[in-house]
């Protein structure tokens, strides 16, 4: 028992030494591989693929026009400048803010844009543009808390809300005396925080500022008073490091807009589009965007539940072979995934896997809500398992039926009925741990509810109809399994 | 010695650990014998009958069937060899996950790769045999002990077997129900079946049995035709054991 205890711990050591020394060793490796084929590879490809986070009115944020959803905004209007100005076609890949810069690191995107701010920390893990746009900093405050704050000076001692990572949250930390900075990864869920008085004051890039105090009217602005280092508060656009080539020729493009003052006339597109947007900010106009995150939450549910189901019978047989190989490769499977979050898998699926094969977002969700159900169904099968009566086995193997059939006619249907009720609590559960897909850009529910969130600037009522949503579709995914457990309770 | 014997064993032991439940059993079983195994509780007589189709692995002595050594069979030959040697079990062990002519089928079909018709009709007439051919369609669950006991002797009748092994089949039964399962089992034996029955229905084994084996703490003690065991027991624990047993 002892030696086999040690074993499994052996197993797990290497598989997760050897996925420290996969995760360190191949970016280096990459990078310099590609040393300055940068630009050249672009070129060649005739593709520039353009990885944002479209939440974030008016760099960029998504509207829906002739039936069908654009991603739009300033950053946008620019990158399309710069595509033509390389003469290759511009491709947007979505994906949460936390993601875009890893994108570009692990190749899945050639260029990140996004509103970032170019930090001493960012520039030491990508290549930076020129700042193509510099909108300076403020605080986004309550209507009715106006006449208290005045100016920066009023917060001090405050609670101060901002992204975290972000400029806005270093600056605040730093600059304003006495404050207690708060972080979340959202925007729309700051100023949520702020009109319910979780906060007092948000740091927000002016712009954006400025953009929310003309579509909701509880909501004021103050300028900050930081004293700023240019080069670091403005936007700029990052590239995987060593893209010597590219970052020239993009620069090109950038002081050509600057000299011609091309940023205002993208900022008017923006406003256009933010109109459309707040015209009808009624969850019925939103409808198609919902539509879609049920779509693709079905699709990734309903895939993953059945591979999820032929890999964990997989497993739970393997953990009761008489092969210790095999079963000592199922248990560390088994307890790796389940000892380890499934943000990270997905994370890891499409990033870190995502350096040798290119995998696309959907496929990544897939396969990482798969991998992850898989364990957690194995365990539940092998319970149903033992859970049948050796006298089942006995009586199966005295009528000369071999291990095989006996599992497959005897005691896998037995189990099955078991375990009902157990693996219907995995599926509901699978379909509601789906929704971190949204942090890939899967345009799963989640996603989708971020989006609108962003395009209305209405904070709550968006999640409450993807609350109703995901209750509706667990609901009836119950009905479903009950009945079918009905169906099975002849057989005692 | 008797090379017509179907079933040989020779110094038969099993050990749990430290516990000894089988010292040491020699016995022969030939075609057509009724074999009755009785003794008190404890004594390894299921373990003995377990032993024979290796549900249990013996820790020692051998057994051969049909001549051959069954503790050197590969597993292809250990299912072979079960094939031919049916259990009934005292808790019947029907699936219950599959009605009464599904667990009739089941074996043929996947062992013997009898056709799903053929299958059907052999099982139809095995379950007129024991009086249930009406239960064709229901689930197990639905039967009640005795008649889902004839359903489990009908299900290894199904693939034809040699010999029969009966692990107490009639005491989980209500009594009333003990009746119409011996009825079937003496049948089989008044056609020929070889059987070895672990009971302690001492009537059917004065009745039907050949020959009666008397075991206790992990011995045969005594081995003879029904009538001479039960009247003149020459063994001081059959003597014992039977005088109680005939006695209450």
């Amino acid at each position: 028992m002892k030696v086999q205890g040690k074993k499994i711990l052996l197993t797990i050591v290497t598989l997760c030494l050897s996925l420290v020394v996969f995760v360190t060793i191949q970016p280096t490796h990459q990078t310099a591989y590609a040393a300055d084929q940068s630009l050249q590879k672009i070129k060649d490809k005739g593709t520039i693929v353009m990885a944002t986070s479209p939440d974030y009115p008016p760099y960029e944020f998504e509207v829906n026009h002739d039936g069908k959803d654009h991603i739009v905004g300033m950053d946008v209007d620019i990158m399309k400048k710069v595509a033509k100005d390389l003469g290759v076609k511009l491709v947007i890949k979505s994906m949460s803010f936390d993601s875009v810069l890893v994108a570009v690191e692990t190749g899945k995107a050639d260029v990140a844009m996004s509103g970032i701010n170019p930090t001493p920390a960012r520039r030491q893990s990508v290549d930076f543009s020129e700042i193509y746009y510099n909108g300076g900093q403020s605080f986004l405050i309550d209507k009715t808390d106006a006449a208290k704050y005045k100016t920066q000076a009023n917060l001090a001692n405050k609670t101060i809300g901002a992204q975290t990572g972000t400029l806005q949250y270093n600056l605040a930390k730093q600059k304003i005396p006495g404050a207690t900075v708060k972080g979340m990864d959202k925007s729309t869920d700051l100023v949520l925080a702020l009109k319910t008085h979780k906060i007092d004051a948000l740091g927000i890039e002016t712009p954006s500022a400025e953009a929310y105090v003309k579509n909701d009217p509880d909501l004021a602005m103050i300028k900050s008073s930081y004293p700023l280092n240019k080069n670091e508060t403005g936007s700029a656009m990052a590239f995987k490091k060593g893209s010597d080539s590219l970052v020239t020729a993009v620069n090109k493009s950038i002081n050509e807009i600057k000299a011609k003052g091309l940023v205002n006339n993208y900022l008017a597109d923006a406003g256009k589009y933010m109109k459309v947007n707040t015209v009808n900010t009624s969850m019925w106009h939103y409808w198609s965007y919902f539509a879609k995150g049920i779509e693709y939450t079905l699709i990734i549910s309903a895939i993953s539940v059945v591979i999820g189901v032929l890999l964990g019978t997989l497993l739970a047989l393997m953990r009761f072979s008489k092969s210790k190989i095999i079963h000592a490769i199922a248990v560390a499977y088994i307890e790796f995934v389940r000892g380890t979050p499934l943000m990270v898998q997905v994370l890891f699926v499409y990033f870190g896997i995502g350096i040798i094969v290119n995998l696309p977002a959907l496929l990544s969700g897939i396969i990482a809500v798969s991998l992850n159900s898989g364990a957690y169904v194995a365990e539940i099968i092998r319970g149903g398992i033992n859970s049948v009566a050796k006298g089942q086995t006995e009586a199966s193997a005295s009528l000369g039926l071999n291990k095989t059939d006996t599992m497959r006619f005897v005691v896998l249907p037995q189990a099955l009925k078991n375990i009902w009720p157990a693996l219907g609590n995995e599926f509901v559960s699978l379909i509601k741990e789906s929704s971190i897909v949204s942090i890939i850009g899967v345009t799963d529910l989640i996603y989708q509810l971020n989006i609108v969130r962003a395009d209305t600037y209405r904070g709550v009522m968006p999640v409450f109809v993807a609350m109703i949503i995901y209750f509706i579709i667990t609901f009836i995914l119950t009905r479903i399994l009950n009945h079918y457990e009905g169906k099975m309770k002849h057989a005692k | 010695m008797p090379s017509d014997a179907l079933i040989e064993v020779k110094k038969l032991q099993k050990n749990y650990g430290e516990n000894e439940v089988l010292k040491q059993i020699d016995g022969v079983v030939k075609p057509g014998q009724v074999i009755c195994v009785i003794g008190p509780s404890g004594s390894g007589k299921s373990t003995f009958l377990r032993c024979l189709n290796l549900l249990e692995k013996p820790t020692g002595g051998e057994i051969l069937f049909e001549g051959h050594d069954t503790m050197s069979f590969s597993e292809a030959e250990l299912t072979t060899m079960r094939e031919r040697m049916g259990m009934v079990f005292q808790s019947f062990n029907l699936f219950p996950n599959l009605t009464v002519l599904e667990n009739l089928k089941l074996a043929p079909m996947r062992v013997k790769h009898m056709a799903e018709d053929d299958a059907a009709k052999k099982a139809l007439t095995l379950l007129k045999r024991v009086g249930l051919a009406e239960k064709a369609d229901v689930y197990p669950s639905s039967l009640s002990g005795g008649q889902q006991q004839r359903v489990a002797i009908a299900r290894a009748l199904a693939m034809d077997p040699e010999v029969l092994l009966f692990d107490e089949p009639t005491s989980a039964l209500d009594p009333e129900m003990v009746g119409e399962v011996l009825a079937v089992m003496k049948e089989l034996a008044e056609d020929g079946m070889t059987m070895v029955v672990v009971t302690h229905e001492m009537g059917f084994a004065r009745e039907v049995g050949d020959e009666v084996w008397f075991m206790a703490d992990g011995y045969i003690l005594e081995k003879n035709e029904p009538n001479a065991l039960f009247n003149h027991p020459q063994n001081e624990r059959a003597q014992d054991f039977i005088s109680k047993i005939i006695g209450n």
